[in-house]
């Protein structure tokens, strides 16, 4: 006993080491690389409110008030048309402000100056002018964190056109101007500057929003698939005013989707 | 100043300096990362025992990682960095040792054992936290190249910050 007590007190500076190093460590590869879990929440609130203020300093003309204004009225126009077009199914879409961007980093992330009580929640798509930019992954009442598609922890299911084969998108550091379109079926036909849309499966997007184009690499083949690359249509480096939206019967078509025999318990 | 609190305040404002201003600072398209709080941890009296550094090392750290969502890495590196402090104050040492009153600044120092000591840190840090960050084996020779970029413009900021804000003593 006492000389593992004598151990202990000869390389107590070694041992706290590695155990401040494996809480830091295990807290990093828990989060999976980007920030989640309820510490989040409250750093949010803390930040985002922070973050306010330092671009209400930053402001010095109505200008930004105005782009409010037209950002509600451009998000409330957008739902209308797309009811239109879309046979009456519903898209709520809210206008709200980039507080925060991260875009030198692989995994990026953004906060949004409006959260629940705007009726932002996790889940919900981001796009700026028709363009899809990412998807909420935490809300707090006024604030909302999201991955954006420049973040290669995540992935976005993508179609080429609004007829074409649908794909795994993939972001792969450190370009920001560019993406993949991976396990596209070899027999898939398209052309440089093909249009890359989102595919509407998996719920954060409605189906038909721009992601990007196809570029005029050589695709790569992996057996039976291709990888192909995208130039993104974003640009994140400007991002300001964006819309976050969610289809409103998204529920409704997972509860169809769990009712199936082959769905899990 | 009062002196009794000039030490304090020596290390907890460059924290806040970080975590209120400093995190928004992205220069070179990611090229240099300006870890501000690091000072703070670098300015740590060089009589501190390296258990406290540590510790000290692991709050700062935290902070950084609870503010900027880094998900622990920050407190991975700067925690590296606290376990080397003691290492490379030993290694550069003055022959006769450190006296009581030596503090790890310019004005006391010098300027040479302080930006040698400084870039020797900050070093292990960035290329720790750099190479974490990237996930990736193919993006490592980037994030190397990152991190001494950022190590050497950084060693810059903190030698300019303390010829600026620190009295001239007597240098050893």
């Amino acid at each position: 006993m006492r000389n593992l007590w004598n151990l202990i007190t000869q390389y107590h500076i070694a041992l706290v080491f590695f155990a401040l190093q494996a809480l830091a460590l295990g807290w990093f590869v828990s989060s999976h690389g980007y920030p989640r879990g309820k510490w989040v929440k409250q750093s949010l609130a803390w930040q985002g409110a922070w973050n306010q203020k330092l671009g209400q300093w930053s402001r010095l003309t109505e200008l930004d008030a105005l782009n409010r204004e037209l950002l509600t009225e451009n998000a409330q126009l957008r739902s209308l048309v797309y009811a239109q077009e879309n046979e009456g199914r519903e898209l709520s879409i809210y206008g709200a402000q980039v507080v925060r961007f991260t875009w030198t980093s692989s995994a990026n992330h953004f906060i949004l100056d409006k959260g629940t009580k705007n009726g932002l929640r996790s889940g919900m798509g981001v796009s700026q002018n028709g363009i899809a930019v990412g998807r909420i992954i935490e809300t707090s009442d006024a604030f909302s964190l999201g991955l954006p598609i420049i973040n290669q922890e995540v992935e976005w299911s993508a179609r080429i056109g609004h007829s074409g084969p649908v794909a795994r998108l993939v972001w792969n550091a450190p370009d920001i101007s560019r993406a993949q379109l991976q396990d596209l079926p070899r027999s898939a036909t398209f052309s440089p500057g093909d249009s890359i849309v989102t595919s509407g499966f998996q719920g954060y997007f409605p189906d038909g929003l721009l992601i990007g184009w196809i570029s005029d690499e050589t695709p790569e083949f992996d057996g039976q698939f291709l990888t192909v690359g995208i130039n993104l249509a974003a640009d994140f480096r400007a991002l300001n005013y964006v819309e976050t939206m969610s289809v409103v019967d998204w529920e409704s078509i997972e509860a169809l989707s769990q009712s199936t025999p082959d769905a899990g318990p | 100043m009062n002196t009794r609190l000039a030490p304090y305040l020596r290390v907890i404002l460059p924290l806040i300096l970080q975590v209120v201003f400093f995190q928004y600072v992205s220069v070179g398209g990611g090229w240099w990362y300006l870890g501000f709080h690091l000072l703070g941890i670098l300015l740590l009296p060089l009589q501190r025992s390296g258990l406290s550094i540590l510790l000290f090392s692991a709050v700062f750290g935290a902070a950084i990682d609870f503010t900027c969502h880094g998900g622990g890495l920050f407190m991975s590196s700067a925690v590296l960095m606290g376990l080397f402090i003691p290492i490379v104050n030993r290694l550069l040492a003055p022959r006769e040792g450190y006296e009581v009153s030596d503090q790890p600044t310019i004005s006391l120092m010098g300027s040479r054992w302080f930006l040698v000591r400084t870039f020797l840190l900050l070093f292990i840090h960035n290329t720790w936290m750099f190479s974490i960050e990237a996930g990736r084996w193919d993006l490592l020779l980037l994030a190397w190249g990152k991190a001494t970029a950022s190590t050497l413009l950084t060693t810059v900021i903190f030698a300019l910050t303390l010829l600026l804000t620190q009295r001239k003593t007597r240098s050893r």
